[in-house]
């Protein structure tokens, strides 16, 4: 379903010129499979889903995604995928039934279609309340629902989601949680990048750990343990840090 | 090409949605609309209390030596005059310490009556009340000389030997042309300054805006090439800059109606077709405004920087756009190449019906290709990641050995 291939991404630094943040990394995730891209802040892990969603080209390497190239088929890959960030705010200015409306015309659904989906996701995510209701006036819950409707409107194959409960209350990180647990069970792909070892371990079926722009292993939660001889995720990451294994 | 103009559209209309949420922006645009009566109003009040005011005051006069019945009489005749009475040995100091503010002397030089008035032009009772003593004094000597000529048993034309007349080709219709003239030149400044400022308004939340909001990755994130993204942007900003000038516009209407009643016979009468033309000539001017704004305002973080670096480009704007407003100023095949100071002659030009056509399509060329080119510009800067995410070089003249966290 998604394959990284050899990927590399420089930046450029006014202090130092320029650098890697992804270097060389190589990957695939399966169809139906939640990948978690597990590393702490400044690891790569924006850049690389970045890469993958072709909000950003990357310097060398090739990405696969449902059969597209990310550079030569961008939007046969915007078409597959539901891409959530921290970087994805929504339009203030417009309530969750325009936002849905507004994002879901780029992919040609036919109105009465839309309209039936709108709906659907209205009742999934128990938007009813407030959906009429300016996004700006808006908890942060309702705002994050709001966004996950946005990324659903087209029911992609794929989920992109970066870091989807960074600095949300409980009860929100719940509703992203569930978000992730119930498209698992309708057969599709999520790829999601964290750096809260739990969230990663309990819902993932692999894991990336990425570290200084390399992924320093790869696998499920039972093969990192074999290959570490830890326990929780937590030690599965700091013993591939004590061992050097960062790209250093 | 159908689809690319669905999503300009969408981007475009979505743009106006959220403008029209926001009372902020609203006011900015829409403030003028109230502004300008009140102004006109205020105006016009002040000048009538000014002017009646002034018209009531007394004013106060001096006769120095000996100065004849009938002189006093017709300046005495206007109820606004006071006589002040003193000897007033220096007529300067008398003037200065405002103890009166003109002196009057006569004197006879055979049949010859002079009358000399003594006032101070820079203090303004002197001044006002000098006028008053004149137009009084001139009544005084049409009716001696008259009286004079009366008596002589001569012919009342006996002054008259020499007819001057002067002939103005567009006499017909010269407070038509006056008014028109004004207009050339005040509504196509009016328009560019306030189509600029309303762009001005809006790009920095359409680039800049956008960034600090985290909305540019949401939308880079759906099936839509970056080009459709920043014309729909673009579209927003022109016509909210369009929008503005022509609200201005309209709004001035009272004030340009109020000037024109105090016209007798005036008559204006444009053509049909001058909305159209200036349209025409603005909207090159606004889409090369708009797509400058835009492409600076993608460089900064943040809505502030952004707004910093759209008030140095809407001065680069407005200066050509006041060599337009120099009334001497010929629209020739140089100006028809300087933007934004041709499209305000080309419509100066045609407030006067004055169509030059091919200084016109100069204009025209010259704007549409520096237009194009800047949105052409805009379209690169939006496509870059570097400026975007702030994350890559942009102009690397040489390369740099790669450090940092990992290396090649």
């Amino acid at each position: 379903m998604i394959n990284v291939n050899n990927v590399k991404k420089k930046f450029y630094d006014k202090k130092n010129g320029g650098f890697y943040a992804v270097n060389d990394v190589s990957f695939h995730v399966e169809k139906g499979e939640i990948f978690g891209l597990l590393g702490p802040n400044g690891a790569g892990k924006t850049t690389l889903l970045r890469m993958i969603a072709t909000i950003m080209e990357q310097t060398e390497g090739v990405i696969q995604v449902n059969g597209y190239d990310t550079k030569t088929q961008a939007d046969g890959v915007k078409r597959s995928i539901g891409f959530l960030s921290g970087n994805t705010k929504l339009y203030k200015k417009l309530t969750p039934i325009e936002t849905m409306r507004f994002f879901g015309a780029f992919y040609n659904i036919e109105k009465n279609e839309m309209e039936r989906r709108i709906k659907e996701i209205i009742k999934v995510l128990d938007m009813e309340s407030f959906k009429d209701r300016l996004v700006e006036k808006l908890s942060t819950g309702q705002v994050q629902k709001t966004s996950i409707a946005r990324c659903m409107i087209h029911d992609p194959d794929i989920y992109i989601l970066d870091e989807p409960t960074l600095g949300l209350d409980i009860l929100t990180s719940r509703t992203i949680i569930e978000f992730i647990q119930g498209k698992k069970a309708e057969g599709k792909t999520v790829i999601f990048s964290t750096h809260y070892m739990e969230e990663a371990e309990s819902l993932c079926d692999r894991i990336g750990l990425i570290h200084k722009g390399q992924i320093v292993s790869c696998g499920s939660k039972q093969d990192l343990q074999e290959a570490t001889g830890k326990k929780t995720v937590r030690d599965i990451f700091l013993s591939y840090i004590d061992r050097g294994d960062d790209g250093e | 090409m159908v689809n690319k103009w669905k999503n300009i559209k969408l981007i475009w209309f979505k743009e106006l949605r959220s403008l029209k949420r926001d009372k902020k922006a609203l006011l900015t645009i829409f403030l003028p609309i109230v502004i300008y009566p009140v102004i006109l109003m205020f105006f016009f009040g002040v000048t009538s209390i000014v002017e009646g005011n002034l018209g009531e005051e007394t004013r106060s006069v001096a006769y120095r030596g000996f100065v004849s019945e009938a002189v006093r009489d017709a300046i005495e005749s206007d109820e606004h005059v006071t006589v002040v009475e003193g000897a007033f040995e220096d007529p300067k100091k008398a003037i200065n310490e405002e103890k009166v503010e003109v002196i009057i002397e006569e004197s006879l030089e055979g049949d010859l009556v002079r009358i000399k008035l003594i006032y101070n032009e820079t203090m303004d009772k002197s001044s006002r009340c000098k006028a008053l003593v004149s137009r009084r004094l001139k009544d005084y000597k049409k009716t001696h000389i008259d009286a004079t000529i009366a008596s002589l048993n001569l012919d009342e034309n006996v002054l008259d030997l020499v007819s001057l007349e002067t002939v103005e080709l567009t006499k017909e219709s010269s407070s038509n042309r006056v008014i028109a003239s004004v207009l050339g030149v005040v509504a196509p400044f009016i328009l560019i300054m306030y189509s600029i400022i309303g762009i001005y308004s809006i790009s920095s939340d359409l680039s800049a805006g956008e960034k600090e909001r985290f909305t540019l990755e949401t939308i880079f994130s759906v099936p839509v090439p970056r080009e459709d993204i920043i014309l729909g942007k673009l579209f927003a900003g022109v016509s909210v800059g369009l929008l503005s000038g022509f609200t201005n516009i309209i709004s001035m209407f009272p004030i340009v109606y109020a000037i024109a009643m105090m016209i007798p016979d005036l008559e204006l009468a444009f053509s049909p077709l001058l909305p159209l033309f200036i349209l025409l000539m603005l909207l090159p001017v606004m889409l090369l405004t708009c797509a400058v704004m835009l492409g600076f305002g993608l460089f900064a973080k943040t809505y502030q920087e952004a707004q910093t670096y759209g008030s140095f480009v809407m001065m680069a704007f407005m200066l050509p756009g006041y060599i337009g407003m120099i009334p001497d100023i010929v629209y020739s095949n140089l100006m028809a190449c300087l933007p934004v100071t041709n499209a305000m002659l080309a419509m100066r030009e045609a407030f006067i019906g004055n169509y030059i056509w091919d200084k016109i399509v100069i204009t025209f060329i010259v704007n549409i290709g520096l237009a194009l080119g800047a949105v052409f510009l805009m379209s690169k800067i939006f496509k870059s990641e570097g400026i975007i995410f702030g994350s890559n070089k942009v102009f690397a003249f040489r390369k740099k050995p790669l450090v940092g966290g990992t290396h090649e």
